[in-house]
């Protein structure tokens, strides 16, 4: 009897590989690009069982290791096949506790109805519609670099730095592509990544820009000096910039901010900055939480454009920064230098930029000294504002927010500034 | 077993949707802590695997291996069920009860049958169980055993994985072949492909356990695996 059970097992066994191999066959065929359009695609989440025992196994702990990964994708295969889509891509999310798969949506379905019957589903967790993230810099002009940076004079940056120089403090500038071997930021870039459609070939000019205002060298007879160039910059690349013509601005997807922010939590970015803002969205929320549960400060751009400024600006606990130059801000919001900010770009250029992106990217260098010298120099809390020394928002007061963190009273930072002539342009 | 599987009834019967994952793994030798099982040669084994959202959990494991004449048999089975639930993003619990059944290879006999409770804390790239056995591997003895699973991934594809086991006798190993306790070592690579990943992996027993239940001891060397999930 067990002799006839067991070849009925092989048969059986041997026809389920067979059709394992066909499946990896298929697997292995080159896998036609996704030409839709990101507003044509909806995300459908699936639920990350915690990990368990499992007889036999050499896996370890990872999340997204095991045979779950097969169920999820036969789930995924059927909500397609039941809908009319077609499953683009898929990238577990195990921070979130969810299996995400993007879908493409048909002509002539509405990608909100589409989301919004696949969330009804008991097999998933929920859906929502793919959303675009603008990085927020205003037209760079073509002009040549002037040796003036904002946060040098505005925020005594020399002094700052006889402090702190954000030495060691991780940074993850989630942005589009930075050029590495820039000769202000080689050797800066600790960890470089792509979550966009790792097609990018060129340098592109907002991540170029963003890296070169955290963290371009100091003290090497070139360009810039960073607000904290002793960081160590985590690029990860989740926005990508237009190909055509001289635009510079950038663009990404959930899904590419949501495998980048997983990157960022899971290899311990101690800052995350997003120059960028969009629509809410429920899964990028969700790991901006996990990131500030695990005491990480996420800087964001703030878009006066948008309602509440934008996502991720208006998310709790997220640091809001504005661009100062733009005047006063609601309650809550910080500013930072703007307009006119010489840094960094592709090429082993110099140009300035403007915009609340690179407002948000000086806070994120703050907070990095900070972090140097408190652990607890965490999100806005760690940021002291001029105006009331409160941390509320409004302009920041750089040299009290790192002796805050635990400066030497005797520096430079802690006397006044020598004349407001000299002090401010 | 049947206790654990009533008691997660109710949430097999909810009205939210569980996953069933079902997958293949094919090994040049079944090992079990280090110890061949199947004689050192090929096996085969079907899985089945239920998640409950609440965070139940059972499954099923099926081995085969080439018997005496190339006839394929049935090495064993493997039934377990179990409750696990995160503490924290990346940081889970996890509890259960596992029953092995498992032949000589060379008869048709059982003569292992091992029940064990287990919990455990599962990180992202670690886990560490502890399992209790009255019965450790169908000997009468019981223990304790101890392992901590390791995984570091090198690329989006590639990671390697490593596994570090120890054992107890609980009675002063009269019923493990008078070894107070042993462990095993296991490491190697693995690369994955859409739904499955081939692993090569090297194992180590130290000191070399010898059981009453006839199988043969502990084996060291490589061995090369593969799984496919449905």
């Amino acid at each position: 009897m067990i002799a006839r059970l067991a070849r009925w097992l092989g048969v059986g066994l041997a026809a389920w590989l067979a059709a394992a191999g066909l499946a990896c066959a298929a697997d292995g065929a080159p896998t036609p690009a996704s030409a839709a359009d990101p507003a044509r695609q909806v995300l459908v989440l699936l639920r990350l069982p915690p990990e368990h025992f499992r007889p036999g196994a050499d896996y370890g702990g990872g999340y997204t290791d095991g045979p779950s990964r097969g169920a999820h994708r036969r789930i995924a295969s059927r909500l397609a096949r039941e809908h009319g889509l077609h499953v683009a891509s898929d990238w577990p999310l195990p921070l979130a506790g969810v299996d995400c798969f993007v879908m493409d949506v048909p002509a002539g379905q509405s990608p909100d109805m589409v989301a919004a019957e696949l969330a009804h589903d008991p097999g998933v967790e929920w859906s929502e519609t793919m959303k675009l993230y603008h990085g927020r810099s205003a037209a760079t002009p073509n002009d040549p670099l002037f040796r003036v940076q904002p946060a040098a004079l505005e925020w005594r940056l020399a002094d700052l730095h006889e402090i702190a120089t954000g030495r060691n403090v991780r940074v993850a500038v989630i942005d589009s592509l930075v050029e590495r071997n820039h000769p202000d930021l080689a050797g800066q870039v600790d960890v470089a990544m792509d979550f966009a459609d790792g097609q990018a070939q060129d340098a592109e000019a907002h991540g170029t820009a963003v890296a070169g205002i955290i963290a371009a060298r100091e003290n090497n007879g070139l360009g810039i000096a960073g607000v904290a160039p002793g960081a160590k910059l985590m690029a990860l690349r989740a926005c990508w910039q237009p190909r055509h013509g001289a635009d510079t601005s950038s663009l990404c997807d959930t899904l590419s901010l949501a495998k980048a922010l997983h990157f960022a939590i899971s290899h311990d970015a101690q800052v995350i900055n997003l120059s960028l803002s969009g629509p809410a969205d429920p899964l990028l929320s969700r790991l901006i939480d996990v990131a500030l549960g695990r005491g990480a400060t996420v800087v964001a751009a703030y878009d006066r454009d948008l309602p509440g400024g934008g996502f991720p600006a208006s998310h709790t606990g997220v640091v809001a920064v504005a661009d100062e130059s733009l005047g006063p801000a609601p309650r809550g919001v910080f500013l930072a230098p703007g307009r006119d900010v010489p840094t960094t770009q592709p090429g082993g250029r110099w140009y300035f930029v403007n915009g609340s992106s690179f407002a948000a990217a000086h806070v994120s260098g703050l907070i990095a000294l900070a972090r140097e010298r408190s652990s607890r120099a965490r999100g806005g809390a760690a940021l002291v504002t001029s105006a009331t020394g409160g941390t509320g928002g409004g302009a920041i007061d750089a040299c009290a927010t790192v002796l805050r963190a635990g400066a030497p009273r005797q520096c430079a930072c802690a006397r006044p500034p020598p004349s407001p002539a000299v002090a401010h342009r | 077993m049947a206790a654990a599987f009533a008691l997660l009834a109710p949430c097999l019967a909810g009205p939210v949707r569980g996953q069933v994952a079902v997958s293949v793994t094919a090994q040049s030798d079944y090992q079990y802590r280090g110890v061949t099982l199947s004689d050192g040669r090929p096996a085969l084994s079907l899985d089945v695997g239920y998640d409950h959202p609440s965070g139940a959990y059972a499954g099923a494991s099926v081995i085969g291996v080439t018997g005496p004449g190339g006839n394929p048999q049935v090495l064993g089975y493997v039934v377990y069920a179990g409750w696990s639930a995160r503490l924290t993003p990346a940081l889970a619990w996890d509890v259960g009860v596992s029953n092995a059944r498992y032949t000589e290879p060379t008869s048709d006999a059982y003569k292992a049958d091992d029940t064990e409770v287990y919990a455990g804390l599962i990180a992202q790239n670690v886990s560490a169980h502890i399992y209790y056995s009255p019965n450790y591997l169908g000997e009468d003895a019981a223990a304790l055993y101890l392992d901590v699973d390791g995984t570091v991934r090198l690329a989006r594809r590639w990671r390697l994985f490593g596994h570090v086991g120890e054992l107890a006798a609980l009675d002063g190993g009269a019923g493990l072949g008078g070894a107070r306790d042993y462990f095993d070592i296991r490491g190697g690579v693995a690369f994955a492909f859409r739904n499955g990943e081939v692993r090569l992996a090297w194992s180590h027993v130290g000191p070399r356990p010898s059981y009453d239940s006839g199988y043969p001891e502990a084996r060291d060397g490589m061995t090369l695996g593969a799984t496919y999930g449905f």
